[in-house]
C-alpha cells in the first residue's frame, strides 16, 4: 500500500453554523472524529463564489482570470451553442498534472469541471458519469470522454444510481412528511431523487477507487449539500414567515439530513484509508441559513453574492497534520500550494496561494518554481481539445437553471452564445474587481457597457421564448444584454478609486436603468457624499436607510462616518450594531478594533483585531490595526510581527506597517524619550510639512525653511498681499489633496504648506515631519477677520468650536499615523524666542541648515492682531 | 418483503432490503450492488411467482 497519501473530499457549501448544532448533538460524529484528530477552521471563498471557479482555484492555487473557468457555462466550439462548463475551459495545470508529471498517481471522482476526463495516471471519473436522465425510459450511455482509462467503463457503469431508484427508505428520514406532498405541483422530491442518486453514484463510485485502485492523490467532489440548500434552505429552521406552514413541516428537515447523510459518507471513506493517508475535508463557500436567506432572487444580485457565505469549512488530519487544533485566515487558493508542500513539492510562484504552513506539526519549509506552466513533459493533459460527438447537455443545463446558478438560455441560439460571452467577460471583470485590479475590470465593463446589443422585438414574445423573456424582467424594445450588473460594479470601482464624480455618474445612470435600484442607492450615495466631503449628509441619508431596513453595512457605514467626524463612541455603537447583526464579517470587527485604539480600549481592540483576523487572514488593515493596539499595550515584539505580516500581505504595499514596524524597531533598538512625537532625525526623503489653522504663522515658517536651505515647493500664484506681504508659500494642488495626492513625492526634501484640515489626506507612502504652527485661536480668529474685511473685535463663536476640532483632530491623526513626526511651535516663540525655535526645528528637521538666516528672516513688525 | 441480506463493517450490521437504505448509499459501491443484488432478486422471484 502507497504511503503519505492525501485524500481532498469537497463538500460543496458545507457552512460551520449547521455544522457546529449537528455536531453538539453527535449527529455528525466522523467530521467530529477527523477534526479532534486534526485541525478546522474557516476557508474564506472569493468573488464571484461561483463554484465551477471555485473548485478550480482549489486545483490549480490560482485565480479565474489565470485558471480560465468563469462560470456554469460555456460556448462550444464552432458558436455550436452553449453547455456546461468542461475542463476544456481550464487553460492551466491542475494538481493531478503536476503529480502526474512527478509519476504519483492520481483518482478524481466528480471534480466540476473535469469531463473530458484528462490522461493522467490512476483514473478520472469526470462530472459527466453521475448526469443521468430522471425519465427512466430513456437510455443513458456513457459517453466518451466521461471516464479515464476508458477501459474502466465497463467496470463502474453499474455504480450510477438513477432518480427513479430512489425509495420511501430513502426519503422518509429526510422528508417524514413526504406523502403530504402534491407531486403535481410541486416537484422538489424529483429534485431530491435527483441529488441524491447523483451523489450516491460519485459516492459509490469513490469508495470502488478507494479500495480497487493504488493512488497517491485522490480528490472526490460532492454537490449534495450545495444543491439541497438550493431547494430546500428556505425551509430549514427557524421558520421564516412568508414560507407557508405546511411546507415548512414538509421539508423542514431535509437540509440537516443532508449533513447527516455526507456525514455517512465520511465515515465510510475514512474506513478505506489508513493512517499514513492525510484527509481534507472542504467546502467552497458558505451558506446563508439565518435570517439573511434569500425567498426570491432579486434580478441583480450584489457582490459577495446572496445565499453563498463567505466562509467555507476547513478540516485536515493525518501524520503530520496537528491534532485538534482551530486554524485561522485559509482561502481556497491555498490548497494547491499546501497539497504541493504535502508531497514535497515546489509551488509555481505565479500560484496566487500560498503554503498553509500552520496545520503542520513539522512544516516543510516550501520550494518554489517560477511557474508549472513553463515546465515542458506529459502532465497527463489533452493533446488537443477533446469533444465528445454527443452532447446531451439538457438535462445537466435545466438542473442548473432550477437550481438558480443560471437563466434559462434563450431560445434563439446566436442571442444565447451572445449572452453567455457578456456573462464570462462580467465575471472575469468580477473576479478583477475581487483582486482589486480595477484597470483591467474597468477595460472589460466599459467594453461591455459600449457594445451596442440587438434588442428584443415585438416577435420574440409570440415564440414559446416568451414566458422565459417575461419571467426575466424583459420586454420588447428592451437590449437583450442587461447593462445594470455593468453599471453596478463600475459604480463600485469608481467609488474603490475615490473618483465621486464618476460614481454618481453611473449612480443617476443606474437609477435612470432600473427605478426599483433603492437599496444600494443609499449605501453608494452615501460613499459619494463621504467623498465629496459632506459627511453629515450621508449619515442623513443612512439613517434612512437604516430605520427602513437596518443592515449590518448600513451600520457599517454610519460607523465609518462617525469614525471620519471623530465621533468615536458614537462609531464604536454603530460597529457594534453591525456586529450584533453579522457576528463573522471580518469589516467590523476591524473597525470597531480601529475605533477602540483612538479611544484607549486598547485590549478590546486587539481583541476585535484578532477576530477580523481569524475570520480572513489576507486582511492587512487587520494585522496592522493588531500592531497598533499591541505597540499600545507595550508589546512591541508582537505588534512587529503583526507590522510585518501586514507589509508582507499582496496586493498593496502597506506603507502605513512599513513605517510602524520601522518605529518599533527604532524603540526596541534605540529606545528614546519621544517629544512632540518625533526622533529628531532626518528621515530619508522626508517631507516637511508646514502647517496649521489659517493665519497662524504658517508662511513665516515656510520663510524660515526656505532660509535655512530646505528647498520650498509652492508656484507663487497666490501674490503676496497686505496680509501677507512676504508672500503665501503656496502649491495650489495642496488644495485637492483630498482628490489626488499622487503628486507627493516632488515634495521629498522639500518643505509644503498644508493647512490643518487637509492633512489627513497625506499618503502614508512617505516619511513626514511637520511643524505644526500653534497660535492664540483669538488671534487667528482675529487676522482671519481682518483679513476678508470683517470687524475684527467680534468673533464668531462657531468658528472657534470649528477650530478646537481640527486641532483635537490632528492630536488623533499624529498619534495615528506612523509616517508622521510632529512638533508643535507657538507663533509667540517664533517672534520672542527665534533662536530657540530654530534650534527647535533644525533638530528636528535633522539636516544643516543655516540657522542665522532663519533668525534673520523674522520680521516682528509683522505681528500684528495681537489679541 | 424477502431476500433479506446483511453487510457487516466491522461493529456495523446493514440489513439489505429491497427499499433500500441511507445507509448502503453511504457504505458505497458494495452497498448499492448488495442493494441491487437483492432488488435483482426480489424481481426474479416476482416473475417466477407471476408466471406460475
Amino acid at each position: 500500500m502507497k504511503q503519505n497519501k492525501v485524500l481532498l473530499i469537497g463538500w460543496d457549501a458545507a457552512d460551520w453554523k449547521i455544522i457546529w448544532p449537528l455536531i453538539a448533538k453527535g449527529e455528525m460524529p466522523a467530521l467530529k472524529k477527523l477534526m479532534s484528530k486534526g485541525v478546522y477552521g474557516n476557508i474564506s471563498t472569493m468573488n464571484p463564489p461561483y463554484s465551477p471557479m471555485l473548485w478550480s482555484s482549489v486545483a490549480t492555487g490560482k485565480t479565474p482570470d489565470k485558471h480560465g473557468v468563469l462560470g456554469f457555462v460555456e460556448v462550444m466550439p464552432q458558436l455550436k451553442g452553449i453547455r456546461p462548463v468542461t475542463a476544456n475551459s481550464r487553460k492551466v495545470r491542475a494538481i493531478w498534472n503536476i503529480l502526474h508529471y512527478k509519476g504519483y498517481k492520481s483518482n478524481l471522482v466528480g471534480w466540476w469541471p473535469s469531463f473530458p476526463a484528462e490522461p493522467i495516471n490512476g483514473v478520472v471519473v469526470s462530472d459527466k458519469f453521475q448526469k443521468v436522465h430522471k425519465n427512466p425510459k430513456k437510455k443513458n450511455p456513457i459517453q466518451k470522454g466521461t471516464i479515464h482509462p476508458e477501459s474502466l467503463v465497463k467496470s463502474l457503469q453499474d455504480l450510477r444510481m438513477f432518480p427513479h431508484e430512489v425509495t420511501a427508505a430513502h426519503i422518509l428520514p429526510c422528508i417524514p412528511k413526504a406523502s403530504e406532498i402534491n407531486q403535481e405541483k410541486d416537484i422538489r422530491l424529483q429534485s431530491f431523487a435527483k441529488i441524491l442518486a447523483e451523489n450516491a453514484s460519485v459516492h459509490a463510485t469513490s469508495t470502488n477507487l478507494m479500495r480497487n485502485t493504488e493512488w497517491d492523490f485522490m480528490a472526490v467532489y460532492y454537490d449534495l449539500i450545495d444543491h439541497f440548500c438550493h431547494t430546500f434552505m428556505k425551509f430549514h429552521p427557524p421558520k421564516l414567515k412568508e414560507v407557508p406552514l405546511n411546507l415548512y413541516e414538509i421539508y423542514k428537515d431535509a437540509v440537516v439530513s443532508a449533513y447527516k447523510i455526507q456525514d455517512m459518507m465520511l465515515e465510510r471513506t475514512m474506513q478505506l484509508v489508513d493512517d499514513d493517508t492525510t484527509i481534507i475535508v472542504m467546502s467552497d463557500h458558505g451558506f446563508e441559513s439565518g435570517h439573511r436567506r434569500i425567498l426570491k432572487m432579486p434580478k441583480y444580485p450584489a457582490a459577495p453574492a446572496l445565499e453563498h457565505r463567505q466562509f467555507g469549512i476547513f478540516v485536515a488530519a493525518g501524520p503530520n497534520i496537528k491534532q485538534n487544533e482551530k486554524i485561522y485566515g485559509l482561502g481556497l487558493i491555498d490548497i494547491a500550494p499546501t497539497i504541493l508542500n504535502m508531497f514535497d513539492l515546489p509551488v509555481g510562484e505565479d500560484m496566487d496561494g500560498k503554503v498553509a504552513l500552520d496545520i503542520f506539526k513539522q512544516p516543510k519549509e516550501p520550494k518554489y518554481i517560477d511557474s508549472w506552466e513553463n515546465v515542458k513533459g506529459d502532465f497527463g493533459q489533452h493533446k488537443k481539445i477533446v469533444e465528445s460527438d454527443v452532447l446531451d447537455n439538457e438535462q445537466t443545463m435545466q438542473q442548473l437553471v432550477d437550481l438558480g446558478y443560471i437563466e434559462k438560455p434563450d431560445e434563439n441560439l446566436e442571442i444565447a452564445i451572445l449572452k453567455t460571452k457578456c456573462d464570462l467577460k462580467h465575471n472575469l471583470a468580477r473576479v478583477y474587481l475581487g483582486k482589486k485590479d480595477y484597470e483591467h475590470s474597468k477595460l472589460l465593463l466599459l467594453e461591455l457597457i459600449n457594445t451596442k446589443f440587438p434588442k428584443y422585438q415585438e416577435s420574440d414574445f409570440k415564440t414559446k421564448n416568451a414566458e422565459n423573456l417575461i419571467k426575466q424582467g424583459f420586454k420588447a424594445g428592451d437590449s437583450v444584454i442587461d447593462t445594470i450588473p455593468f453599471y453596478i460594479d463600475l459604480l463600485s470601482i469608481s467609488l474603490n478609486e475615490n473618483n465621486f464624480d464618476k460614481a454618481q455618474l453611473y449612480l443617476e445612470k443606474l437609477k435612470a436603468l432600473d427605478k426599483k435600484y433603492e437599496v444600494t442607492t443609499f449605501i453608494s450615495q452615501a460613499k459619494i457624499l463621504v467623498g465629496k466631503r459632506k459627511p453629515h449628509d450621508a449619515l442623513k441619508l443612512l439613517e434612512v436607510a437604516k430605520d427602513r431596513k437596518a443592515n449590518a453595512e448600513v451600520w457599517l457605514q454610519i460607523g465609518i462616518i462617525y469614525r471620519r467626524l471623530s465621533h468615536f463612541e458614537k462609531a464604536k455603537e454603530a460597529f457594534q450594531n453591525a456586529i450584533n447583526i453579522e457576528v463573522d464579517r471580518a469589516k467590523p470587527h476591524q473597525a470597531l478594533a480601529e475605533t477602540l485604539i483612538r479611544l484607549g480600549d486598547y485590549e478590546t481592540a486587539a481583541e476585535h483585531a484578532l477576530t477580523a483576523i481569524e475570520l480572513v487572514k489576507y486582511f492587512p488593515e487587520a494585522h496592522y490595526t493588531l500592531g497598533e493596539a499591541l505597540e499600545k499595550l507595550g508589546d512591541l515584539e508582537n505588534a512587529k510581527i503583526a507590522y510585518d505580516t501586514a507589509i508582507s500581505l499582496k496586493p498593496k504595499k502597506h506603507h502605513r506597517a512599513e513605517k510602524a514596524k520601522e518605529n518599533i524597531e527604532d524603540k526596541v533598538f534605540n529606545p528614546i524619550e519621544v517629544r512632540d512625537k518625533s526622533k529628531f532625525k532626518y528621515q530619508k526623503d522626508q517631507i516637511v510639512i508646514v502647517s496649521g489653522l489659517p493665519r497662524s504663522g504658517t508662511s513665516v515658517m515656510m520663510q524660515m525653511l526656505q532660509k535655512g536651505g530646505i528647498e520650498v515647493l509652492i508656484d507663487y500664484n497666490r501674490k503676496p498681499d497686505q496680509s501677507n506681504p512676504k508672500g503665501y508659500y503656496e502649491y495650489d494642488p495642496v488644495m485637492a489633496l483630498h482628490k489626488d495626492n499622487s503628486w507627493l513625492g516632488k515634495a521629498q526634501n522639500k518643505s509644503l504648506k498644508v493647512v490643518a484640515p487637509l492633512l489627513k489626506y497625506l499618503s502614508p507612502k512617505y516619511r513626514y515631519k511637520v511643524i505644526f504652527m500653534n497660535r492664540d485661536l483669538s488671534e487667528v480668529v482675529k487676522s482671519q477677520q481682518k483679513m476678508i474685511g470683517k470687524n475684527p473685535d467680534v468673533l464668531p463663536i462657531h468658528l472657534f468650536e470649528a477650530y478646537n476640532k481640527h486641532l483635537r483632530q490632528v492630536e488623533v491623526w499624529k498619534n495615528k499615523e506612523p509616517s508622521i513626526e510632529l512638533v508643535y511651535i507657538n507663533y509667540k516663540d517664533v517672534l520672542d524666542n527665534t533662536e530657540d525655535v530654530v534650534e527647535k526645528v533644525t533638530s528636528f528637521i535633522g539636516v544643516d541648515m543655516k540657522k542665522e538666516a532663519m533668525v534673520e528672516c523674522v520680521d516682528k513688525s509683522l505681528y500684528r492682531n495681537k489679541s | 418483503m424477502g431476500n433479506k441480506v446483511s453487510l457487516q463493517n466491522k461493529n456495523q450490521v446493514y440489513e439489505v432490503t429491497v427499499e433500500g437504505s441511507l445507509g448502503l448509499l453511504a457504505y458505497g459501491d458494495i452497498g448499492l450492488r448488495a442493494w441491487r443484488k437483492v432488488k435483482q432478486s426480489h424481481k426474479q422471484h416476482n416473475d417466477k411467482n407471476e408466471t406460475k
